[in-house]
């Protein structure tokens, strides 16, 4: 599974490389509000900044850098322009709001984190933890040095106890070059809609077992997505091989035939699906699409029938739109069967 | 598709959230029985059931254990009882300011009272007292407060506006607070009298008004060098009673130091004992695991993961059994400290089960944490407390209480309560050398 090389400026040993996936599965993984908190210089930050960018496409991601000392944070993030197709917000340079704080005082470590005073960026953050939770639906990456890092966890402890990750990245041990490649798995890339990748990551996995039938289907999705429906077939055949009651496998095996027009054998496929997993309301439907668009109207009454007794919602309304159905739409048998299920869930009607 | 181990990730760990859990959450685990058998609903709502007067009531416990889940629950149950409740969590709309004082507390709950209680009462009195500090501070010149908006058609929300703005101006809250201060007891009263209208407009639906005020731990403490107490002392000892004065049932969260400080008795005699919240005893006083601590936090784990997927069994999860024990007994017995240690083991996996590397990082990140909160001189007290199961009541052991370093654990509802230290801490190498620094020489 060998992916390009990342070009870091500064570079990374395995430990960091270890820290950096790990941050990265975590941004990937999570959705709407978030805090993490990433231990590393400015410069690294930013690096990280530009390779979480460039590795979370698919994920709106930004950088704010804070200038000078800020009193509310909260404000000043509801103020970028971006906000409401964020996903992702570094934020960076908030160890300038803490700066007039380090002085001789009472309690803390040398004159760092004093117990007579608080930074106000710190203290309002402190408040406001709901009001993030609430106003901000994407991810919040704080880049700190090691001193704000610190004061975060000392003197803004109850915002900071909301975080769901911390990531440290040390310089001082990351001179030697080290072969630079990336370890995400073929699920994580096919998730990432990086298909090609994701293929060639599984054509490794299978390399070294090949009866990992999951991968099988996996990689049938991803070629798929490509628009390799052939060679997807062959994909899902392979699943079906090792393990032959793998219904999802059987169901994309059938999708891939319909989009050839391959319609009796996307049916049967789909019956075999439907063999393994009786209440498998998506095959159901999908095979009265393949009936429709032959024109067969006994059969698409049929399996339409078991398709929206599973989930009456979500079919009755699909069928309203869905084009598949055209062929058969006006016949006196399609219309008949309709007013029956419209009477039988009035609600969706 | 197949579900991938990537999306049951996604799913498992969107579980794993910092937050506390609304009332009724299928994912709530009940940990009374490990948790010195205190059940705060229960004693709460008795206390406040059978009262006579109105009640106010403490509550406390380390930041993180599951306070305000348990005061949701309470909530619920007020609720259930017919009780009209005024739940609020002291944000930054209450208390913003780095230096928060009593009055900024009783502004707040003004504030919501006000809020909640509008369609109940005529709130013209309070309006009226506002106003006329409102003249008094524009005797005093403070021309950069905004008073245009104090017209005839002054409402609810301007109160909280004007309030707000008035704070955000530096020079002025002095001056402010000083003029709320002098006329507390009148505010105290019209505030009661509006309170009063609105219990008796409620009477025939609910038997009475409970105000739960949450995170009031939240402060930062602020400590004075030159009289030695910190500002926790000044808002909940020295103003306990107009914390008490109000004319419906309240219930205030503290921090957990107070109930250590060296007034902690006065503390009692003024509020009745307060209620707290102890760790989930994951071990018993000598150090040996304690199992039925274990299961419960094993419980939080396995809810949450079983949300995401119903037939996912803890030990298929993980692929040593012994990994799983690990994470229970190092996180203490603290319920966020879990969480957020389950929240790295999953950045850390790609895929499943769960390695024991991801769960040394998890376990590691969390040591690091609490080695940083501790200062150099700080360890030999942390030896000594693990040494005895004591906390001697010091400002130093106050903080370290805070900051979670040290744990409070209460084994039964009439057994002592005894302290330790974050088990994270115990293999730190600064804390084995002031262990062995501390332990007794051998003759």
């Amino acid at each position: 599974m060998n992916t390009p090389a990342r070009n870091w400026r500064i570079r990374l040993d395995e430990a960091s490389e270890d820290e950096y996936n790990a941050l990265l599965r975590a941004l990937r993984r999570k959705n709407g509000f978030g805090l993490y908190f990433v231990r590393c210089s400015p410069a690294t930050g930013r690096e990280i900044f530009q390779h979480i960018k460039r590795d979370l496409s698919i994920k709106n991601t930004e950088l704010l850098q804070l200038e000078k000392s800020v009193d509310n944070l909260y404000t000043r993030i509801q103020n970028l322009p971006t906000l409401k197709t964020l996903k992702i917000l570094f934020i960076e340079g908030i160890e300038k709001s803490l700066t007039d704080y380090i002085k001789p005082g009472y309690g803390g470590q040398g004159d760092y984190y004093k117990e007579d005073s608080v930074p106000r960026v710190l203290n309002n953050l402190n408040l406001q933890r709901e009001r993030f939770q609430t106003s901000f639906k994407f991810l919040i990456v704080f880049l700190v040095p090691e001193f704000a890092f610190k004061y975060f966890t000392r003197r803004a402890p109850d915002f900071f106890d909301w975080r769901l990750g911390i990531f440290e990245f040390k310089e001082d041990n990351s001179f030697e070059l080290i072969p630079q490649r990336t370890t995400l798995s073929g699920d994580s890339l096919l998730l990432l809609e990086r298909y090609e990748e994701a293929i060639s990551s599984y054509d490794q996995a299978i390399k070294y077992k090949p009866d990992k039938h999951e991968a099988w289907n996996n990689r049938g999705i991803a070629l798929d997505k490509l628009g390799r429906y052939e060679e997807a077939i062959s994909s899902y055949d392979q699943a079906i091989k090792y393990k032959p009651d793998l219904h999802e496998a059987w169901y994309n095996r059938g999708n891939a035939l319909d989009e050839l027009g391959r319609y009796e054998e996307a049916i049967s496929s789909y019956d075999q699906a439907i063999k393994y997993k009786p209440d498998y309301h998506e095959a159901w439907y999908n095979m009265a699409c393949c009936y429709a668009l032959q024109g067969k109207v006994p059969q698409v009454i049929q399996s339409l029938n078991q398709a929206i007794t599973m989930n009456p919602n979500r079919y009755l309304n699909l069928l309203k739109t869905d084009s598949d159905f055209d062929v058969v739409r006006q016949d006196e048998r399609f219309q008949v069967f309709l007013r029956e299920m419209f009477e039988r869930y009035p609600e969706f009607a | 598709m197949v579900q991938s181990s990537e999306e049951l990730l996604a799913r498992i760990q969107s579980n794993f959230e910092p937050q506390p859990l609304p009332a009724g959450d299928p994912l709530y685990v009940d940990c009374t029985e490990v948790r010195g058998d205190v059940d705060i609903c229960l004693e709460f709502r008795r206390s406040i059931t059978r009262a006579t007067k109105t009640q106010c009531r403490l509550y406390t416990g380390h930041r993180g254990a599951g306070k305000s889940t348990e005061l949701l629950r309470l909530c619920k149950k007020f609720e259930d009882e017919e009780f009209f409740v005024v739940y609020f969590n002291a944000d930054d709309a209450d208390l913003n300011t780095e230096d928060t004082e009593y009055s900024d507390i009783l502004l707040a709950c003004t504030r919501h009272l006000l809020e909640e209680l509008e369609d109940y009462a005529n709130p013209n009195p309070v309006i009226d007292w506002l106003k006329s500090r409102w003249t008094a501070l524009q005797d005093l010149g403070l021309s950069e407060v905004e008073l245009d908006k104090m017209g005839a058609e002054v409402s609810i929300s301007t109160f909280a506006k004007l309030t707000a703005s008035v704070r955000q101006v530096p020079n002025v809250r002095q001056k402010i607070r000083q003029e709320v201060d002098n006329h507390t007891p009148t505010l105290i009263q019209v505030l009661n009298e509006y309170v009063g209208e609105a219990r008796e407009k409620l009477s025939n639906k609910f038997k009475g008004i409970v105000m739960v005020v949450d995170s009031l731990d939240r402060i930062v403490p602020i400590f004075d060098v030159e009289t030695s107490r910190s500002n926790h002392d000044r808002i909940f000892l020295d103003r306990h009673e107009q914390l008490k004065a109000l004319a419906c049932h309240v219930v205030y969260t503290i921090p957990i130091s107070m109930v250590q400080s060296d007034r902690a008795t006065s503390l009692f005699n003024c509020y009745s004992f307060p209620n707290i919240l102890p760790m989930v005893m994951v071990k018993t006083r000598d150090g040996k695991p304690y199992p039925s601590g274990i299961a419960k936090m094993k419980e939080v784990i396995e809810k949450r993961v079983q949300k995401a997927d119903r037939a996912l069994s803890l030990d298929k999860l993980f692929e040593e059994s012994e990994d799983l024990e690990r994470l229970c007994s190092i996180s203490g017995g603290h319920v966020r400290d879990l969480i957020f240690m389950m929240q790295e083991v999953i950045n850390g996996t790609e895929n499943l089960p769960i390695g024991s590397k991801a769960v040394n990082r998890a376990i590691a990140k969390l040591r690091d944490l609490y080695r940083l909160n501790v200062n150099d001189g700080e360890w030999i007290f942390l030896a000594k407390v693990h040494l005895c199961k004591m906390m001697p009541n010091t400002n130093e052991h106050r903080k370290l209480l805070l900051s979670r370093c040290i744990l409070e654990y209460k084994p039964g509802e009439n057994d002592p309560v005894w302290y330790d230290v974050h088990p994270t801490i115990l293999s730190l190498p600064e804390f084995e050398e002031a262990l062995t620094r501390a332990k007794p020489k051998e003759l």
